[in-house]
């Protein structure tokens, strides 16, 4: 079971992570977790994969809560927006680098943005799961589409000029 | 890459590219599993039903009994020396025992049997090999327990545990045929009662078998064998990686938890006690009233064990105590001779007292008209009385519930069948039934003697119930039962229970 879904797993957890030691840790505790509620995995109303991404996110809040989460929605507004830039190719970006991107979002915008757009939470969801506001929640997801954007086309520059 | 809709998909579609291929930097350390893995629950040993623990306790009591008397009333000294020319190993894999057979000049002179180290279940069949011919060593190269062997027709050998360095090996002799003590070895190695009261019988040595240190080797495997038991824990390598589909929203929640246990305590209100009822036992007679009032207490505490999502298993303790009051008020027109004897039949057809049965439990009225009293054919009687009835009843129930509803829902459907062993009282301690002739009392005080029974019964129980849950652990139901048998008896049970 955990080898069929570690890269599964471990790209959750790199994502909600600040770097590879953080992820390491939160998929520990999110194992531990499975394992815990695993009878209560109900396979008529979700898959496997489905259940066990939902218990990881749940212990990854649980983590992040527990050790830096104080200063995660407060400081969203002092970070600059800056102007789109001109279309880039995006494709050429690998799945490894643009988790590296995400990593390097702020922790309230990574959250948010991995719970929204990859797991499929919807904002009242979030909002209830984590403590804040509906429009908090519209307004990070936006900001953090945003900043992803600016370092998607900055790191796809900086990759063209190499 | 314009639109927010569009760096969604995109990431999305990053995200299960990722997935595909196992590299270095999506693949987790092995020692993040390591350390988690003494951090998994340990399953839990299934607690044998706790309605199986006395009855399981009896019938152990009894085989041990058994094996402890009956088995040793045959045992006998065999001390004769012999000279042993072939020795034959045999073994047993289910009782996990080896045997040597010796013979002496074509004739079975004894029979030496061992139990192997008790082998733990996850050590496979090369272990247990291993043990086998160890054994068969220990038995044939070590001199002290050959000439033991010589001497007595059969030998036990057990350790006391695998880190043990001397093991007691325990000589005797027992005049059982090869095939029997092979048959019974567990249990016969297993009775440590059994080999205390041999003691007495038989002339018993000790031997030092070798010791345990000698198989260094054998431990050995024991590690290998753990490790490769780790190994079987483990998934298949090579399983294929499940399709990530990141846009769900399965609404998926946890439900509430199934707690195992659930202790419950319950207040009844009897509904119905249909074998008490009266009835008219005659229709000619128009002015008939007959009124039962029943006033009950019952309550019962109980204790279920929950076996799966849907099935869990109740028992406990039911008391009941009701007081059943019929009263009636009958108009008869006295149609017979006049004398007590017609009078009493008059009040058994026309009053249904005669129907008063409650299994051996019967009563009989003796009116008494007062003296000077006299009754005429035509003469219309009016007749009142009660006759109160105390009935107690406990009861140890047995039952199966089915549960339906959702996981998640608060409320939840209970499905009761089952039975329950009764112990029943009931008795009738006073009557109260006075004639009036024209508003005119004119018959003597009832002179009545209480009777009362006793008696054990079975009764079957058939009911549903529904069940709100306060929370985790405490929740609060109604449910209807039908108790048929000793009494017909419906009750309704009011309940809270906490589950743990």
């Amino acid at each position: 079971m955990y080898l069929g879904h570690r890269v599964q797993w471990y790209m959750q957890c790199l994502r909600y992570g600040e770097d590879k030691f953080e992820a390491d840790d939160i998929l520990q505790e999110g194992l531990i977790q499975i394992y815990k509620d695993l009878h209560q995995f109900d396979e008529r109303k979700a898959s496997f994969a489905t259940w066990s991404s939902r218990v990881l996110s749940h212990a990854a809040l649980k983590f992040l809560k527990r050790h830096r989460w104080n200063k995660a929605f407060t400081d969203i507004d002092s970070i600059d927006e800056t102007a789109d830039q001109e279309e880039l190719v995006y494709d050429k970006l690998a799945a490894k680098e643009l988790i590296q991107l995400l990593q390097q979002l702020p922790l309230g915008y990574r959250v948010v943005f991995n719970m929204y757009v990859i797991e499929g939470y919807k904002h009242h969801e979030i909002s209830k799961g984590l403590g804040i506001t509906i429009g908090t929640s519209k307004s990070q997801l936006s900001k953090a589409k945003k900043m992803l954007r600016e370092k998607i086309e900055f790191h796809l520059t900086e990759y063209s000029r190499k | 890459m314009k639109g927010e809709k569009n760096i969604e998909d995109f990431i999305q579609k990053k995200m299960q590219e990722g997935q595909l291929q196992e590299e270095d930097w999506n693949v987790p350390s092995d020692d993040i599993w390591e350390s988690a893995k003494p951090h998994f629950p340990q399953k839990k040993k299934r607690r044998g039903f706790l309605f199986l623990l006395v009855p399981g306790l009896l019938v152990a009591s009894f085989v041990v009994a058994y094996f402890t008397y009956f088995n040793n009333s045959n045992t006998v000294v065999n001390t004769e020396q012999v000279s042993i020319d072939k020795i034959e190993p045999q073994v047993n894999e289910k009782t996990e025992v080896v045997a040597v057979r010796k013979i002496a000049s074509d004739e079975l002179v004894s029979e030496v049997v061992g139990s192997t180290e008790k082998v733990p279940s996850k050590i496979t069949d090369q272990k247990y090999k291993a043990n086998e011919q160890d054994l068969f060593q220990q038995l044939e190269s070590n001199e002290n327990v050959i000439n033991q062997r010589q001497e007595i027709s059969t030998i036990s050998v057990k350790p006391k545990s695998k880190s043990n360095m001397e093991e007691i090996t325990s000589v005797k002799s027992v005049a059982e045929t090869f095939e029997n003590t092979l048959a019974n070895s567990t249990n016969f190695f297993n009775n440590q009662s059994k080999t205390k009261n041999v003691e007495n019988k038989v002339s018993e040595s000790k031997v030092i078998a070798p010791k345990i240190a000698e198989l260094s080797e054998d431990r050995m495997d024991i590690n290998l064998v753990d490790q490769l038991q780790d190994k079987k824990d483990e998934p298949i390598l090579d399983a294929p990686l499940p399709e990530f589909n990141p846009a769900f929203n399965p609404k998926l929640e946890m439900g509430k938890p199934m707690n195992k246990w659930e202790l419950g305590l319950a207040h009844s209100r009897v509904l119905l006690l249909s074998k008490f009822l009266w009835t008219d036992t005659d229709s000619l007679n128009a002015n008939e009233k007959i009124t039962v009032d029943i006033k009950s207490f019952s309550a019962n505490l109980s204790i279920t064990r929950r076996v799966s999502k849907r099935w869990s298993f109740t028992s406990g303790i039911n008391f009941v105590e009701a007081v059943i009051l019929p009263t009636f008020e009958v108009e008869e027109i006295h149609e017979e001779e006049i004398g007590d004897a017609s009078f009493r039949r008059v009040l058994t057809d026309k009053i249904p007292v005669g129907s008063i049965v409650i299994n051996d439990l019967s009563t009989e009225l003796n009116v008494q008209l007062k003296p000077g009293v006299t009754l005429s054919e035509g003469e219309k009687l009016f007749i009142t009385g009660s006759l109160p009835l105390k009935i107690g009843m406990v009861q140890v129930p047995f039952i199966a519930n089915f549960h339906m509803g959702k996981r998640k829902s608060k409320f939840e459907t209970i499905l009761h069948s089952g039975f329950s062993i009764d112990y029943m009282w009931a008795s009738i301690d006073e009557e109260d039934i006075s004639v009036f002739r024209n508003d005119i009392l004119i018959t003597e005080p009832l002179v009545f003697d209480p009777i009362s029974i006793a008696e054990f019964g079975l009764s079957a129980y058939v009911g549903a119930g529904f069940r709100y849950h306060l929370n985790d652990h405490w929740n609060i139901g109604v449910s209807t039962m039908l108790d048929v048998t000793s009494l017909i008896l419906s009750r309704a049970n009011f309940g809270i229970y906490h589950g743990f």
